[in-house]
């Protein structure tokens, strides 16, 4: 292929020469020994350049430009067959130096510069051939070989057509110049430095051929003398390119000066500097790769994000990338240059990724040792059990200083989880969150949601550390915890004055019944019996008969004391055991109660006692509430839960939480550490549950 | 004959009581369950003693008997109970009544006694 080239490329600049030695007809172009060198100087150009960058179709187009440069050249021929041939291809040099710069560096062409370059072909290739076909020779040479292509000779219509066709180039050239003028606003200074060379020949040549067009019509003489220096200008354009293109040829002379000034000792963070002096790229950062973590982080040691839109290359050591280059893309274009850079500042950033990851595990034990500290202020508040406020007053602060931000306690409520904040997502994903300038991390009680820790910077601060939100969320879970100790403490704290009141209003009721009942009977005894003392010998009849009052009085109040000794603790219990007491319980019971006692041996006696009071408070509910007509206990131990429940078919729909006297169970139970259930859906009865731990 | 009212809330006791000051030469003009209609029942009879227990639902015994005493009415309240009289610290000694009696010692005889002094 190159081989081709370069016979296609020496035949060309052979054959022109050939043409422009033997004309003997006067020039139709400007300096034609100029145009052999362009067309000569442009295809070695574009052979060089293919060789250097074979996946870069800029090679190709510079190598176009030069055929296309020795195809002006036709026009020279004697014969009119060659003449006519140059004359129809003779604009299509402008076409493929268009492309070229439109395309130059990367060879590839889009959007509206593809449009320009398309129609640029077209104009340069159809526009001579039409006008041909109504001049027989151009009008700018008399003497020139005839026009073969001419169907009829009207120089006017010619001269007309040919005047379409420069204002329709004009306005392509024009398009052109808009496009690279915006690429080179656009550029980067990295990218700016491959344009600048080819940008200004280019610029030079194209203004002057503009000037060149427009003079035509107006003085051929001042035409011909712009295109000339446009020409001149030309001249340059190739080695514009080849300087270009040759680029990547330094890239050892770069890497040669890196090693030089990096010297055999540089000092940590030089290689940033060195880079970007010998890349010319002052936005270039390095970071280093920690080889037991993931993630880069810079010579400091903290945590590296490139800049937006930066390029990635990465520095291979002996195990994996050691490091990696953040850098302007433009430098991309040029991978030789890069590959020998790397090459250079391996050894120097392998000796840079010890430094950093030295700092960066310095950095990270500070920061652990901050957070303890933290961590065991806030323990110490908690352990003084603060009241909540002053608790999220501790937390806040703690957070605040060591995170450097602004802290808050954010309840869940559901407005707080509206929206995209971190905290919002904390609360909705229950997962710490971070979001650049604000983390968060939930706080869950007892596997509720609580609410949330933020800390948030202002944006014009540094963002927070990738990870951090992980070590808000250990100041949330102590956080959590100490809420999670206030309420047990407070639940505790209710549950004893429930168990003290239900003790006092249990002592009242008794004294209020010893008080109505059995004494007023022993009363009434002791009034019947002084009345019976007075009456025995005058009226010994009323006598008799106030004795038998006074002894039923006294059997009835027998009863009523043995009723109220039962209700304060079952002697059937305290001697029997749970089973028979149950059984006792169900035998007095108005509806029929099955009892299903499936216990092997005693429970504790506490435990018994509690089972006790849950079968008879539930049987004295299921009288008075349940409509039921029958009603089932049963008590089994399963493990080390003893497990008792109270069932009836009645009517359901009894609440847990509705009557003190299944709170007064519930504190019971739980005081026993056990726990008190109740299901009782409408329509289908209720079940009365209670579990025990027995160890 | 002296005339009584006698103020429980237990009718046992009321009745109890009647028959045992009915024995012992009083006349019981009345009998009232709570502190409310005792007020009225004072007014409305004028009884020469009312037998007045403590304990009563609404206002008890020592309001009842604060309350007569601010009527103008004269009758000689006995304060009863089946408590004992100490239960009730200096009640008993502030109130206007004339005295105390245990409901298990009550008898024409400790009555007159308490009417003597």
């Amino acid at each position: 292929m190159t081989l081709y080239r370069i016979a296609g490329a020496i035949f060309g600049a052979a054959f022109a020469s050939t043409l422009v030695l033997t004309n003997d007809h006067p020039a139709t172009v400007p300096l034609p020994w100029l145009i052999v060198y362009l067309g000569s100087a442009f295809c070695a150009v574009g052979v060089v350049a293919q060789l250097r960058r074979p996946e870069n179709a800029t090679g190709s187009l510079l190598y176009l430009v030069g055929i296309t440069t020795f195809a002006v050249l036709l026009t020279e021929a004697n014969r009119p067959a060659l003449f006519t041939l140059g004359v129809a291809l003779g604009s299509l040099v402008f076409a493929a130096l268009v492309h070229l710069l439109l395309a130059y560096p990367t060879g590839m062409i889009a959007g509206r510069s593809r449009s320009v370059v398309i129609a640029g072909w077209a104009l340069a290739g159809l526009g001579p051939l039409v006008s041909m076909l109504f001049a027989d020779e151009p009008s700018s040479c008399r003497e020139c070989p005839s026009n073969l292509l001419a169907v009829t000779d009207r120089p006017g219509v010619a001269h007309a057509l040919d005047g379409v066709t420069e204002i329709i180039a004009a306005v392509l050239v024009i398009a052109a110049g808009v496009l690279l003028v915006q690429r080179w606003r656009r550029a980067s200074s990295a990218y700016r430095r491959s344009l600048r060379g080819v940008y200004a020949a280019g610029a030079v040549a194209v203004a002057l051929l503009v000037v060149s067009f427009a003079l035509a019509p107006v003085s051929r003489g001042a035409s011909l003398a712009v295109l000339t220096g446009a020409m001149l200008a030309l001249a340059v354009l190739p080695f514009a390119f080849l300087l270009g293109v040759l680029r990547a040829r330094f890239a050892g002379a770069a890497a040669g000066r890196l090693v030089a000034r990096l010297g055999p000792n540089p000092a940590p963070g030089q290689v940033r500097q060195v880079l970007r002096d010998v890349l010319h790229d002052p936005s270039l950062e390095v970071a280093y790769r920690l080889p037991e973590a993931s993630g880069y982080v810079d010579i400091e040691g903290k945590p590296f994000e490139p800049e937006h839109g930066q390029a990635l290359t990465y520095v291979e050591g002996a195990a994996g990338p050691s490091g990696v280059l953040a850098h302007d893309p433009a430098l991309l274009e040029d991978p030789q240059l890069l590959d020998g850079v790397t090459a250079a500042v391996r050894l120097a950033v392998e000796n840079e990724q010890l430094h950093a990851e030295l700092r960066a595990r310095l950095l990270e034990l500070e920061r652990l040792a901050q957070e303890q500290a933290a961590l065991r202020r806030v323990a110490t508040a908690v352990a003084a059990g603060p009241s909540e406020p002053e608790l999220a007053r501790v937390v806040t602060r703690e957070v605040g200083a060591l995170f450097d931000s602004r802290a808050e306690i954010v309840r869940a409520e559901p407005e707080s989880q509206q929206g995209d904040s971190a905290t919002a997502r904390a609360l909705r994903r229950g997962e710490p969150q971070h979001a650049g300038f604000a983390i968060a991390a939930p706080i869950a009680v007892g596997g509720r949601l609580w609410g949330a820790i933020e800390a948030t910077r202002a944006d014009e601060g540094e963002p927070f550390d990738a990870g951090a939100e992980q070590h808000l969320a250990h100041m949330a879970a102590l956080f959590a915890q100490a809420l999670a100790n206030a309420e047990a403490r407070s639940e505790l704290r209710a549950s004893r004055a429930r168990i003290v009141e239900a003790g006092d209003a249990e002592r009242r009721k008794l004294e209020r019944n010893l008080h109505d009942g059995a004494q007023q009977r022993l009363v009434a005894v002791s009034i019947s019996l002084r009345l019976a003392g007075s009456a025995v010998e005058k009226a010994p009849d009323d006598a008799r008969e106030r004795l038998v009052a006074a002894a039923d009085e006294l059997s009835a109040a027998i009863a009523e004391l043995r009723e109220l000794a039962r209700g304060i603790h079952p002697a059937i219990l305290t001697e029997r055991g749970l089973g028979p007491a149950v059984v006792a319980l169900a035998e007095r019971s108005p509806i029929p109660v099955e009892v299903r006692n499936e216990l092997a041996e005693p429970l504790p006696a506490p435990v018994e006692a509690a089972a006790y009071y849950v079968v008879s408070e539930s049987l004295a509910n299921v009288v008075k509430h349940a409509q039921a007509s029958t009603a089932e206990v049963r008590v089994r131990q399963q493990g080390v839960v003893a497990l008792v429940e109270v069932l009836d078919d009645g009517v359901g729909g009894a609440s847990s939480s509705a009557g003190s006297g299944l709170r007064g169970l519930s504190d019971r139970v739980e005081a026993l550490d056990g726990r008190l259930g109740v299901e009782s859906e409408a329509g289908r009865g209720t079940r009365v549950w209670a579990e025990f731990p027995c160890l | 004959m002296t005339t009584v009212l006698i103020v429980d809330d237990h009718a046992s006791f009321r009745a109890s009581a009647r028959a045992l000051l009915a024995a012992e030469g009083f006349e019981v003009v009345g009998e009232a369950e709570d502190g409310e209609i005792a007020v009225d029942e004072i007014a409305r009879l004028r009884p020469d003693v009312v037998l007045l227990d403590i304990q009563l639902p609404g206002i008890d015994g020592f309001e009842v008997a604060n309350r007569v005493a601010a009527n103008g009415a004269r009758p000689d309240i006995i304060l009863t109970s089946s408590r004992d009289a100490g239960d009730y610290g200096d009640l008993v000694t502030q109130s206007p009544a004339r005295g105390f009696v245990p409901k298990d010692e009550l008898s024409g005889a400790a009555i007159a006694a308490l009417l003597d002094v």
